[in-house]
């Protein structure tokens, strides 16, 4: 159980990284979509599956929503403004 | 005892019937209703107030009271201080939701909703005795207040300051949250009481760096410097009614935070080490009278400089002079800031001063006095420019951003001003009065101070159910000094006022000078707007509290 | 700040706080135990859920009854941020409201491909059904009223992917949505209003507690389930609502 814990930790630590690094926002929703997983997955190998539960529909499914919509509004209204 | 969860649990009912209803009642009634739930929670604090003066009051949720000194549910503990900030938000938020009835001539849904929130939330801050309940309460005021800062968001002005406070402000609260986390792993417990017993006698870096984070994540709250670049933005795009808000009661909260959580859980364990932290903690505050008091002074932009409303002096030069009535209100609310008796913060002045004294810190007074009088003669200066046209039309030192044409909140067309918008501040006014003129107001504040530091009887009280409170200490009289002090506070900033405007040979040795220009513009460069810099001072301030802690506090 | 400074100040400031927080770290106790010298919150917690409240999910008796006024307050952060985005993204007086276009100008509608609409729809059963079941049994197995909540609210979504804007306006209006949401999290209120007329403590658990292992266990733990379910699912779909009417719907003027 600790070899798992220890695994999934650096996993998580690695994610947050890529996260951080990847520069364009679409690229960045899938990224934290999958981070999301990862934490959803860390919470339960610690033995917590309610956070696992909401971790999971939120920050895998909920959050990249929310920054597509951003994006589209974004891209919606740059287009706008060029003739 | 049913009074305790309704200043939480009434506006946060109406709060969600206003948005439930939100497009079938009409403007004026979910105001009136927003305004007759504020002013039930007002009165239901004077009655705590009241009943709290001797023995804190004591309420468990869920009814799970304390079982063998361990408490399972979550207590709030109400005593003198806690009262008197409900009682303010409740009084600041009333005055708001007035005036807000003739400031948003345009649309204005939902904000009666959120204003209740955000008084839900300040109630609950200042009322609870449960460390996490301080941060829920804390995030809770956060989220309202950053919705009610980029109210005004057809503009891209107050997103981009909302965005700079909520930022801000969420690094603060994760740090709140790492601090609390560490707590819990050491002492099992949420509860502060319960906290301050379990700590032991030892202070070692578990212990240092949670009280690090925990104060530095409330102090971003409490816009102490470097911590507070967000509260200048927040205020400039802020509409008026929550600036009211925000620099009235909001950031007293955060220093009210740092105070409970250090005495009711921290001061067992820093007791020998104590002198060391307020010198810590002095820094911190000295540096940030001293940045404000100049950084107020060098502004023209009424809103920054009073972190409050958004008018630029130039522009209105003389035609202040048709509306008199706010002309003097506004006067008088520069005395009162000065510390002019009788208003309330001559009395607190004095008595800080006096602690001051009586720690051997004999240059502070200097200093609280000085910073008091510039912001003073600050607003005095705008005073004299708006409302009596004095001075000329050119400005020596440059500012900023050059000229930005704000779009007015109101519709326009007043002759003269609403009666709905300067009768909140005449009656704020006047309440600040009164409570200078109240009989035993020192004696009550001197009984308050002792009991929030006494760890030991407040633990006693909360969790062994006992009432080890002692009786009320005596009022502090004022000597003829102290008003003297405050009369001569007064009077040094009108004169500052005045020679800055009129008197040109100051004027341009003032405007022209390069430590003047140099010093501003270094203050300037630093509230440049953008997030990373305000993250950057943000880390900057905790490493050094942090460092600072684990050297000198161990 | 000139950047190559603020990075500068930034990594050592960085490099100090993650020193000191890493010297705390090392002075806590290893995961799972803790300081014997105090009582820990955990045991007393597990001893007391099920002969006391006859729930069998420490974590829902926490959320919902020993710590419930906390969870009230979440609740409610959510309701405020909600409510902030409604009103940051509402239709100001310069723009006007149009017909929903999913597309970029210039190009011909077309709808998703067959493979994820038949997808979607076959998926938006069974995550009404979970949700459901999530919510209903948050006192008995791990879940509750935010998780089954937020699963509950995954499925309009389904339905968005699956359809056009106007099936999501027509399934879930937004009347309706905002009346579920004020509707969840007002009788959060009412709920411990009501424990305050029956023992004097809000919050207080009054309603008959039943079996453990029962669904309805756990007296009004149950009952704030359903509420924090109903508040939290009608959160989450008028966030979702309000971004697309933002991004579809509403035009700036040109």
């Amino acid at each position: 159980m600790i070899w798992l814990q220890t695994a999934i930790l650096i996993m998580v630590a690695l994610g947050g990284l890529a996260v951080v690094l990847t520069r364009d926002p679409l690229h960045q929703a899938v990224v934290a979509s999958f981070y999301g997983i990862l934490l959803g997955l860390m919470f339960f190998l610690f033995q917590a599956p309610d956070v696992a539960l909401s971790q999971i529909v939120i920050g895998a499914l909920a959050l990249p929503l929310m920054i597509l919509l951003a994006l589209a509004r974004i891209r919606r209204k740059r287009e706008r403004s060029v003739p | 005892m049913l009074t305790p969860p309704i200043p939480v649990a009434l506006p946060l009912l109406v709060a969600a019937l206003l948005a439930a209803l939100n497009r079938l009642l009409p403007r004026w009634l979910a105001s009136t209703l927003a305004i007759l739930t504020s002013a039930a929670v007002g009165c239901v604090a004077v009655s705590m107030l009241v009943y709290s003066r001797l023995d804190p009051i004591v309420y468990w949720f869920g009814g799970w009271v304390p079982r063998r000194g361990a408490a399972l549910g979550i207590g709030f503990v109400i005593d003198g201080p806690g009262a008197m900030l409900v009682l303010l938000a409740s009084i600041l938020v009333t005055a708001s939701l007035v005036f807000s009835t003739r400031y948003f001539d345009t649309v204005g849904t939902l904000f009666p909703s959120l204003m209740l929130i955000f008084l839900a939330a300040m109630s609950g801050f200042s009322q609870t005795g449960d460390l996490f309940n301080l941060f829920v309460f804390f995030e809770l005021m956060s989220a309202a207040a950053f919705a009610l800062c980029g109210y005004k968001s057809e503009e891209p002005g107050p997103l981009q300051g909302a965005l700079n406070f909520a930022v801000t402000n969420t690094v603060g609260a994760f740090l709140i949250l790492s601090g609390i986390g560490l707590i819990y792993g050491r002492t099992g417990a949420l509860n502060m009481a319960q906290i301050g017993r379990a700590l032991g006698n030892r202070a070692d870096a578990l212990t240092l760096v949670a009280l690090a984070f925990i104060a530095c994540g409330f102090l971003v709250k409490a816009a102490i410097v470097p911590f507070h670049f967000w509260l200048a933005d927040a205020h400039a795009v802020a509409p008026a009614p929550v600036c009211v808000l925000f620099s009235g009661v909001m950031v007293e909260l955060g220093l009210y935070a740092v105070t409970r959580v250090y005495w009711a859980c921290f001061s067992g364990i820093l007791e020998p080490r104590q002198g060391a932290l307020r010198n810590l903690l002095l820094v911190f505050g000295v540096a940030t009278a001293l940045l404000g008091a100049v950084m107020c002074y060098a502004q023209r932009h009424l809103k920054r400089m009073l972190r409050t409303a958004s008018v630029d002096e130039m522009d209105l030069r003389g035609r202040g002079r048709q509306i008199q009535a706010t002309g003097a209100l506004f006067v008088l609310g520069a005395a009162g800031l000065a510390g002019l008796p009788p208003f309330a913060t001559f009395w607190a002045a004095n008595m800080m001063d006096a602690s001051a004294r009586e720690l051997g810190l004999h240059w502070l007074p200097w200093v609280s006095f000085a910073a008091a009088t510039a912001t003073a003669a600050a607003l005095l200066r705008f005073w004299a420019r708006v409302f009596l046209g004095w001075g000329p039309n050119v400005e020596e030192l440059p500012t900023p951003g050059g000229h930005v044409r704000e779009r007015p909140d109101t519709s326009g067309g007043h002759h003269r001003t609403p009666a709905a918008m300067y009768l909140p501040a005449a009656g704020l006014l006047a309440l600040g009065l009164l409570a200078g003129l109240a009989p035993r107001l020192t004696g009550a504040a001197y009984a308050a101070a002792i009991h929030i530091q006494d760890r030991g009887a407040y633990a006693q009280r909360v969790l062994d159910m006992l009432t080890p409170y002692p009786a009320a200490v005596q009022d502090q009289p004022a000597a003829a000094g102290d008003f003297a002090r405050g009369a001569a506070g007064l009077l040094l900033a009108l004169a500052a006022a005045w020679m800055t405007l009129c008197w040109n040979a100051v004027r341009r040795t003032v405007g022209r000078s390069p430590i003047a220009r140099a010093l501003v513009g270094v203050l300037r460069a630093a509230h440049s707007g953008i997030i990373p810099d305000y993250v950057t001072w943000l880390i900057f301030g905790v490493a050094a509290f942090g460092a600072a802690s684990l050297i000198w506090l161990r | 700040m000139r950047p190559l400074v603020r990075l500068g100040l930034f990594l050592v400031s960085t490099a100090v706080f993650a020193g000191i927080f890493v010297a705390a770290l090392f002075d806590l106790h290893p995961l799972g135990h803790a300081d014997p010298l105090s009582a820990t919150y955990g045991d007393l917690v597990n001893s007391l859920t099920v002969p006391e409240r006859h729930i069998t999910d420490a974590v829902t008796a926490v959320n919902f009854d020993f710590r419930g006024f906390d969870t009230l307050g979440e609740e409610f952060i959510m309701f405020a941020s909600v409510l902030g985005a409604a009103l940051l993204l509402r239709k100001h007086a310069d723009e006007s409201a149009g017909p929903p276009i999913d597309k970029q100008q210039g190009r011909q509608i077309t709808l998703a491909s067959d493979a994820v609409r038949l997808l979607s729809v076959a998926l938006v059963s069974p995550a009404v059904l979970f949700g459901i079941y999530v919510v209903t049994h948050g006192q008995v197995t791990p879940g509750g009223g935010f998780q089954g909540g937020v699963i509950l609210a995954s499925a309009p979504l389904l339905i968005y992917v699956s359809g056009e804007f106007h099936s999501l306006r027509r399934v879930a209006p937004r009347w309706l949505v905002e009346a579920a949401e004020s509707i969840g999290a007002g009788g959060y209120v009412v709920i411990g209003a009501a424990g305050l007329l029956s023992a004097n403590a809000f919050l207080h658990n009054f309603l008959p507690l039943g079996r453990p292992g029962d669904v309805f266990s756990g007296g009004s733990v149950a009952l704030i389930d359903l509420t924090v379910g109903l508040e939290v699912a009608g959160g989450f779909i008028l966030l979702l609502l309000v971004f697309l009417e933002e991004v579809l719907v509403l035009r700036d003027p040109i």
